[in-house]
Order: structure tokens, then C-alpha cells, then sequence
């Protein structure tokens, strides 16, 4: 299963919904690592993410690395109060770009 | 009280949370303690599957869920029989560190003897 990819002002948006968790976040994982290594930046719509544990955050944390790694720009934009929570219940909300 | 037992599998972990969710909200608990507490069953049930069964889904691994909401207080009741925790690898935490102040949280392990 792979999330809805676009292109907008050269940065790819992968669209991810529903659940992240054990589950999908591999998948996740995945599809970002792809998308880093052929685009310059990469941005995840998380609007319609609904949950989301701790291997999908752990997902987020090696994306981010990844990119900077390779110098590529790596952003999470409008994430889902479900999102948002675990973010900062982790205190990670300030380890990543976030734009709303 | 309600309870449900599970296969598990990985695809049954949100399921898990899906029963929980629906039971709470049939006790007409807050949809953002029910986020809170989802959190905890989704890591606590991932635990079991990953560690308790190591990932073996076979038909014999089950997770037994039970519900339980009395005035203010929710008891959520998680038993497998896989792995057994090892007590020395638990560390403690502040649970009011990742906790908020909405939800006051207790958590027990227990063995079978």
C-alpha cells in the first residue's frame, strides 16, 4: 500500500491517512526513502491521519534524518490533532518542520 | 464490563483500539481521553504482539480485552500468554511526564503463577 503522491512548487507531498501504526509505518518508511532520494523535498500532508503510535513515529524521525543526510528538505504540514498530540506528548514537536 | 478476545494478529491491533474506543463511547467517556487512552492500548498491544508473541500469529496467540468504566474511572485489562516481561528490563517512568492532567494513570503488570 503506498499514500497518494503530488507535486507542488518542486516539492513532492506524500498524502498520508488513516491509522499509522505497526501495521503501515514501514510502509511508510519506505515510500518517504524513495521519494527523498528522487526528489529535493518532501513534505507529508497529515491532515487525515487519525492515529498514529510510536513506529510511525519512529518512521517521521528516520525520514528526517534521511533527508538531512542527503540534504533534502523534510516537512510534516497540517497535521491531525491526533498527530499534533503525540508529537508533543513526545516532545518532538519542536524536532520537526511543521506548518499548518 | 465488556471484553472481546482477539487473534493476535497484526492487523487486530486496531481493531483492539476500535473495540475499546466503541465501549468507551458507549459510556459516554470524552473523545479526547479516548485518544489518550487508544495511545496506550495501541503501544501496549503492539508490546504483546511484538514481544510477547514475537510476531507469530499463529491461531493459538490470542489478546483478551476487557472494558471496564465504573462513575470516573476506566479499567482497561490487556491479558496474553505469551512471553513473560522480564521486570528487571522495566524502567520506570513519570507517567504524568506523557500523561495529561485529564487522565490520572495507573498500570499494573501481572504474571500468571
Amino acid at each position: 500500500m503506498s499514500y497518494p503522491e503530488n507535486i507542488e512548487n518542486d516539492t513532492l507531498i506524500i498524502s498520508v491517512n488513516g491509522d499509522v501504526d505497526l501495521e503501515n509505518s514501514d510502509n511508510l518508511r519506505e515510500q518517504v526513502s524513495k521519494a527523498l532520494e528522487a526528489n529535493t523535498a518532501v513534505s507529508l500532508n497529515m491532515s487525515e491521519v487519525s492515529y498514529i503510535d510510536s513506529s510511525g513515529v519512529a518512521a517521521l524521525i528516520e525520514s528526517k534524518q534521511k533527508a538531512e543526510e542527503g540534504g533534502k528538505d523534510f516537512k510534516i504540514i497540517k497535521p491531525s490533532e491526533s498527530v499534533i498530540s503525540v508529537l508533543q506528548m513526545a516532545k518532538l514537536d519542536a524536532f520537526f518542520i511543521i506548518e499548518n | 464490563m465488556s471484553f472481546k478476545e482477539f487473534h493476535s494478529t497484526i492487523k487486530n491491533l486496531k481493531h483492539i483500539r476500535q473495540f475499546a474506543e466503541q465501549e468507551l463511547l458507549k459510556n459516554s467517556v470524552p473523545q479526547n481521553i479516548i485518544n489518550e487512552i487508544k495511545i496506550v492500548i495501541g503501544e501496549a498491544t503492539a508490546n504483546i504482539y511484538k514481544y510477547g508473541y514475537l510476531k507469530d500469529e499463529d491461531v493459538k496467540n490470542k489478546i483478551l480485552a476487557k472494558v471496564l468504566v465504573v462513575n470516573d474511572e476506566i479499567e482497561i485489562h490487556l491479558f496474553d500468554n505469551g512471553v513473560k516481561v522480564d521486570k528487571s528490563m522495566v524502567k520506570p517512568r513519570d507517567l504524568s511526564e506523557v500523561i495529561s492532567n485529564q487522565v490520572k494513570l495507573d498500570l499494573t503488570l501481572l504474571e500468571n503463577s
